[in-house]
């Protein structure tokens, strides 16, 4: 047989080049530089993502669709409207997180510099992964390759035992998943005789049960990472645990790159006739995710435990998108939406928490927030906003992200599924405005310690959340575009 | 797919709360207080925020369906099959009537909560929630009818909700004002003649056009217009212009009535009487409103007879009569409540007033604006008179304080009245939540920048100065504009003389001292209203650009075609666009382009538009106006503090001020409609409804047939059932939710090997259910 | 539901549901009709009669797991160079490039680990 070297179209992968390759740059500087050039390793990670955008936006501009196809068979790499989405909010998350850690670090005296923003690069290669993946073994390297950074990530405050025990308790329960993950990949091929998603959904029915089997432990083995109940006993100690700036990281990118494999597996892996018996789990999955996540997070004393809990609900408002997939054809622009709002409405809440925060995990009990109004009413009146997105009042893009949601189960039928989102919203207010109510009601002391880059972010993540909130036309435009120039053909309606 | 098929839960659940608290609720308060208020007061909320939860889903369905309508045919009243001739019983939910069934349940849930607070310890308790879920239940069968007819049947049962509401504490000594009977048959009498006039406008349209479904009178209406075609009533030839415009001054009277404008308006004042939540709910922020629907649906109808240019008896045509009618009443009842004292009036003058904003606006044919400020109006008014509540009953409590550490002498205080502002001062540091949540409202309500209604307020003076479509600005819309600039800088002038009596300066009472800030159950629901009322505008904001008289006078304007090219630009309009496949008006001038009448003529060539940019000489001077009429009225108004009641205000002794001044506080034209009439109507109905109610009703049927039966479940219900589980529902559901939080929380145990283990059964469960689905 | 691949494994299954049974029923059998007498002695451990020295679960040195990583690192390489070494020829200067870039990061990480201290024991 004669090997072909296959035309490779490098520009298109050319953003996870890109961020990888920044990763390995950084590895190298660490290796061999002296302290003070260490220091460099954030603002070289943030041009890596600056350019990794770039390429991607005049990638999404040049309106290209295509596939990368290595070595022969199917594509392994879909580079589609929906990748590019996913592309730019990884880039996204990446820059603001950059932005947020730089003084962070410094608060929480952790010393890796260097090291921390090259695991970051290398997990936002891996959730970039997800997002272009078309193969069931890409999926699953795109998965290791986010997690493995996080769980060091996790643990880099050491020798606090709080980010050491995070770490533990991911790595194990993480590793746990995976395997669940590769048992899954292992019986589809198995049912299917092949990895690639267009030839799994070719032979799914005729691989029955065994194909089933597959799937359902592919979508533990993400469920884990979206933290969707009854998978996401871990999600709570890790976020509380984990330096801040890592929590409001994989809180996003890890969520977001999870949802970003599961919609692309269920809407191109399984064939339509099999809808109704995974929507039906999904939408199971969804409801008890909702009702635990927000009436959780009620009893919580902790802020970020608390908004641990907050990000598991909002994961279950993205899972009612995801079942509602086959039968509406708005369900991906909506679940699209609802991340964009998401991230910028979860990276700006934690932005301000760790203004607040005090060095040594202290500064992050729902009591240190009384009287901040009172102490600077700017940060008040932000956070206070970020609360009222995340409850998902109007006026802020945490209403648009719900409202396309909810329009999207109810066009897909699910009106007992959006009863359970309406009421759990509303029982969600509860806690969010708690904070609010101790930020204005009483009174309390301790200084907020600002700094550029925090400023930055948060200003970023304000005006993004104002914006989706006042003009939220452009953005469904976005996301509807991105959805359509894609080829998950499911969304038909 | 859609959630179109739980509408008829819209009128279900009311009527369930109706039947639960009126058939045993009285029986629960009477076995025990408590248990018998938290199962009343809560159980309606419920059913409250039941229809809200279904206005929600239909609200969505509706973005699901593309914004077309719905109706949802329940059964048919009554069926003729030979004369193929049915009545059908359904709802008509699109834009419009969403955006209503959204305002009635969200405002009215709100209000429900806050009168568990307002009203605790109150006599009648379950009565009172009886009749607010019954109001609600009437309220949505007016704003979801699909007929006219059905339309009526709300009407009347609001107007019998109203009735009941205002006469709700009918055992009350006279104060200083009117005795609650006596307002309850007020505004009895005044809806009569408002009815009387829907009656006939309703008959009128069933005999001209053979239906009373809106879809089909809208669509013969226009019809028969265009094809010139007459139609006999009565034998007598008449052009359809000339019907309309029967129809449509009778509607108008009927508008008057219900929402209040002269000449019918005196009944609201008095109906201040009632419990201050009734007040927000039924008189400030929906029953009131039903006016501006019924002209805001019968759109289509104004429209012809603007376009026909037909005039009523030659004067005026009946578009511009009732513009002229709600322009008239905003500035009478603006100086009306110059001169009020008591707290609640003065805020019912102004809704009175604010209403004529509204009917002035629908007259001009601007009725998203009209809708617009309905719901910011409710928004915020809701929030005043709620915030009112608030100060009363703070007043109350410190009057009752007062008493009860003065024993023996309290002769002097006879004469005290909680809701006179004359009493209170320095309210501020007392009920500082209240104090804010007040300003909040009265700021939206002055059209203050960004306060919802300075959007909503401009929106309507914007197309009454630059009302496009309609050539150049008729002498109406002069008119209307100049009298509501007036009316607007009222509205600022007696907010500030209400918040400068109430809240600053030194308590003129011993009671104010002892004033305490009121319970979470009443703040929390303002908090909430005045979030709304800041942030409400949002709706409909115009665009910022293109601005200025130019583009507004350029005669082609904004057409809907062009508007819908607008849209996905972002919130600008996005109220306008919600609205627009409900409002027909809006279409009229595409659809009938080029359509050309028997004897060569167009139609719909001047469909009055709303300037779709922010018009910013009429937002700068109408906001110049409110902030000078603010100024002058903090300087005017009891510029020397008085000591006691008997100062009086100082603005009744200037010269010409002076003089309007008290002429207004007669009350003319009050007076003049009052004497006499009410009472001759009423004395044999009294008495007839006494024999009726009590005899039959309270004695007979009440006694004997249900209250023993139910005292004995009430018992069972208060004694064993509720110390567990009904009282964790009813101390908020946040406490249910929080022992919820606990019970899950418990396997969050830290133990990473639980966590696996729970992770493996998440497995197990999913695989299993997989397996055994394929 | 597609049986056809598990029907030869039914006696199996039947085989580990007995077994499972038993499993279960014989130690709550004896758990609930046995009679208890609880001593110090019967709570310790079997070691053959001997006295029981430390617990059981002793905690292991994470060097260890370091050095377990590593091995693990090296494995994957052989595993992804092997097949190119079989396919050499066939690939040419295109499998050559590729696997070079591999090689590459590997070393770039395996020059870190050192780097780091990962390869000392102490």
């Amino acid at each position: 047989m004669e090997f072909q070297a296959p035309a490779i179209n490098i520009a298109i992968i050319l953003p996870v080049v890109i961020v990888a390759g920044f990763g390995l740059v950084l590895m190298i500087l660490d290796m061999l530089m002296e302290d003070e050039l260490r220091g460099l390793g954030p603002w070289i990670s943030l041009g890596g993502l600056v350019l990794a955008g770039l390429q991607t936006i005049a990638l999404w501009l040049g309106g290209s669709y295509e596939t990368f196809i290595p070595v022969g068979g199917h594509p392994m790499v879909v580079v589609d409207g929906y990748a590019h989405f996913f592309n730019m909010l990884f880039i996204i998350t990446g820059i603001l997180a950059i932005l947020m850690s730089m003084p962070y670090l410094i608060k929480a005296d952790i010393d890796e510099k260097a090291e921390y923003y090259m695991l970051l690069m290398f997990s936002i290669s891996g959730m970039m992964l997800m997002g272009m993946a078309n193969d069931l073994l890409l999926i699953f390297i795109g998965l290791e390759l986010l997690s493995i950074p996080l769980y060091v990530m996790c643990g880099i405050a050491r020798p606090r035992e709080a980010s050491e025990e995070s770490a533990m308790k991911y790595f194990l329960l993480g590793a746990f998943a995976s395997g669940f993950l590769v048992f899954g990949l292992a019986l589809l091929y198995g049912a299917t005789g092949s990895t690639a998603l267009p030839v799994v959904v070719e032979n799914f029915t005729a691989g029955g049960v065994i194909a089933y089997t597959g799937l359902a432990m592919q979508l533990v083995g993400l469920a884990f990472k979206v933290g969707a109940v009854p998978f996401h006993m871990w999600t709570p100690d890790v976020y509380e645990g984990a330096p801040t700036a890592v929590t409001a990281f994989m809180s996003v990118g890890a969520k977001v790159g999870g949802f970003a494999a599961m919609i692309r597996i269920l809407a191109e892996a399984v064939p339509q006739e099999s809808a109704p018996i995974w929507t039906t789990a999904i939408a199971i999955i969804a409801a008890a995710t909702l009702i635990l996540g927000n009436v959780v997070a009620i009893s919580q004393t902790n802020i970020k435990r608390m908004l641990a809990y907050s990000s598991i609900a909002h994961g279950g408002y993205i899972l009612m998108a995801v079942a509602a997939l086959p039968f509406s054809g708005d369900a991906v622009s909506a679940s699209l939406t609802y991340m964009l709002t998401y991230m910028f409405t979860n990276l700006g809440a934690f932005a301000v928490i760790m203004m607040v925060e005090k060095s040594g995990n202290r500064g992050v009990l729902l009591e240190d927030y009384k009287g901040l109004s009172k102490r600077n009413l700017g940060m008040a009146l932000i956070l206070a906003y970020f609360m009222f997105s995340l409850i998902g009042m109007p006026l802020t893009g945490g209403f648009i992200g719900k409202f396309v949601v909810f329009q999207a189960a109810i066009d897909a039928n699910l009106i007992w599924l959006t009863i359970i989102g309406v009421v759990t919203a509303a029982v969600s207010a509860y806690y969010y405005l708690r904070v609010v109510f101790y930020m204005f009601m009483f009174d309390g002391q301790g200084d907020l310690e600002f700094s550029p880059a925090m400023m930055t972010a948060t200003t970023v993540a304000l005006v993004a959340t104002l914006a989706i909130g006042f003009f939220p036309g452009l953005w469904l435009n976005l996301a509807r575009t991105a959805s359509l120039a894609s080829q998950l053909l499911m969304a038909g309606g | 797919m859609n959630a179109f098929g739980l509408a008829p839960l819209l009128l279900i659940l009311p009527i369930i709360g109706v039947l639960f608290n009126g058939i045993v609720g009285r029986y629960f308060l009477d076995a025990d207080r408590s248990t018998g208020e938290k199962w009343s007061g809560w159980f309606g909320t419920a059913m409250a925020v039941g229809t809200f939860i279904v206005s929600v889903l239909i609200f969505f369905s509706l973005g699901a369906n593309d914004h077309h309508a719905e109706i949802v045919h329940l059964f048919n009243w009554f069926n003729i099959p030979s004369g193929n001739f049915t009545i059908p019983w359904a709802m008509q939910l699109d834009t419009l009537s969403s955006v209503m069934t959204l305002v009635v349940t969200g405002v009215g849930s709100l209000i429900h909560i806050y009168a568990i607070g307002y009203m605790h310890g109150d006599r009648d308790f379950h009565r009172f929630f009886t009749y607010l879920n019954l109001f609600l239940f009437f309220m949505l069968i007016l704003v979801t009818g699909s007929s006219y007819l059905m339309l009526f049947v709300g009407w009347e049962g609001v107007g019998l909700c109203s009735f009941l509401l205002i006469g709700f504490w009918f055992d009350k000594p006279k104060g200083e004002g009117i005795l609650n009977g006596d307002a309850a048959r007020k505004a009895f009498v005044a809806n009569r003649v408002g009815d009387f006039a829907m009656i006939l406008g309703m008959i009128l349209t069933f005999w001209a056009f053979g239906s009373m479904e809106y879809e089909v009178v809208f669509e013969s209406a226009l019809d028969l217009y265009t094809t010139t075609e007459t139609v006999f009533i009565a034998g007598i030839e008449f052009t359809i212009p000339q019907v309309l415009t029967g129809i449509t001054v009778l509607f108008l009277i009927g508008a008057t009535g219900k929402s209040a404008q002269i000449p019918l308006f005196m009944w609201l004042p008095d109906a201040m009487a009632g419990p201050t939540p009734v007040s927000a709910l039924i008189h400030a922020a929906t029953m009131v409103t039903s006016g501006i629907y019924l002209i805001v649906r019968s759109n289509v109808l104004f429209e012809i007879v603007r376009d026909s240019g037909h005039q009523l008896f030659g004067i005026v045509s009946a578009p511009d009569l009732v513009a002229i009618a709600g322009a008239v009443t905003a500035v009478y009842a603006g100086l009306v409540a110059f001169t009020q004292f008591d707290i609640k009036k003065v805020l019912a003058y102004s809704t009175v007033s604010q209403l004529g904003f509204m009917i002035a606006a629908v007259g001009m044919g601007a009725y998203v604006a009209g809708m617009f400020h309905l719901v910011t109006h409710a928004f915020f008014k809701a929030l005043l008179f709620m915030a009112s509540g608030s100060v009363i009953h703070g007043m109350e409590h410190g009057h009752h304080h007062l008493h009860e550490h003065s024993h023996g002498d309290d002769h002097e205080e006879d004469d005290f009245d909680p809701q006179d502002m004359r009493f209170m001062g320095g309210l501020r540091e007392k009920m500082p939540v209240t104090f804010w949540v007040y300003i909040i409202g009265s700021l939206a309500l002055a059209g203050i920048f960004p306060f919802a209604g300075f959007w909503s307020k401009d929106e309507i003076l914007a197309h009454s100065a630059y009302g496009l479509g309609v050539g150049e600005a008729t002498p109406v819309f002069t008119f209307v504009r100049w009298m509501l600039t007036i009316g607007a800088f009222c509205t600022a002038f007696y907010m500030t003389r209400q918040i400068k009596m109430t809240f600053f300066g030194e308590g003129r009472h011993e009671a104010v001292k002892h004033v305490p800030e009121s319970s979470p159950l009443m703040t929390r629901p303002l908090a909430f209203l005045a979030f709304l009322s800041l942030m409400g505008g949002a709706l409909n904001i115009p665009y910022l650009t293109g601005g200025g008289g130019e583009e507004a006078s350029t005669p082609v304007g904004m057409t809907a075609s062009v508007l819908a090219a607008e849209e996905d630009k972002g919130l600008n309009l996005a109220f306008e666009h919600w609205l627009e496949h409900s409002i027909q008006a809006f279409t009229l001038e595409e659809d009938f382009e080029n359509v050309v009448g028997p004897n060569g003529e167009h139609f719909f060539t001047h469909v009055p538009h709303t300037p779709t940019s922010l018009q910013y000489d009429i937002a700068i001077s109408s906001t110049l106006i409110a902030v000078a009429a603010i100024l002058i009225g903090w300087y005017v108004v009891f510029r020397v503090w008085p000591r006691s009641k008997e100062d009086p205000d100082p603005i009744s002794q200037w010269p010409v001020v002076g003089f309007v001044w008290t002429f207004f506080q007669g009350l003319p034209l009050d007076t003049l409609y009052m004497t006499g009439i009410v009472k001759n109507i009423f004395n044999p109905l009294a008495r007839f409804s006494d024999v009726v109610d009590w005899n039959f009703w309270h004695n007979f049927v009440h006694n004997n047939l249900i209250r023993d039966s139910f005292v004995a479940l009430a018992d069972f219900l208060a004694t064993v059932l509720d110390p567990k589980g009904v009282d964790g529902i009813v101390n908020g559901v946040g406490q249910t939710a929080r022992n919820l939080a606990e019970a899950l929380r418990r396997p969050q145990t830290g133990n990473t090997g639980n966590y696996a283990l729970s992770l493996f059964l998440g497995v197990a469960l999913l695989v299993a259910f997989f397996v055994f689905a394929s | 539901m597609n049986v056809d691949y598990l029907m030869p494994y039914v006696p199996v299954a039947v085989l580990l549901g007995i077994a499972l049974f038993l499993a279960l029923l014989l130690p709550i059998l004896s758990v609930s009709l046995g009679p208890k007498r609880p001593h110090f002695r019967k709570m310790q451990p079997y070691e053959s009669g001997m006295t029981a020295v430390g617990k059981a679960q002793r905690r292991y040195p994470v060097k260890f797991y370091r050095v377990a990583v590593l091995f693990i690192l090296f494995d994957i390489d052989i595993i992804l160079i092997m097949p190119w070494a079989v396919a050499l020829r066939d690939l040419g200067l295109f499998g050559l490039g590729a696997v070079m870039i591999f090689i590459a990061i590997f070393i770039i990480g395996d020059l870190w680990a050192w780097k780091k201290g990962l390869l000392e024991w102490d």
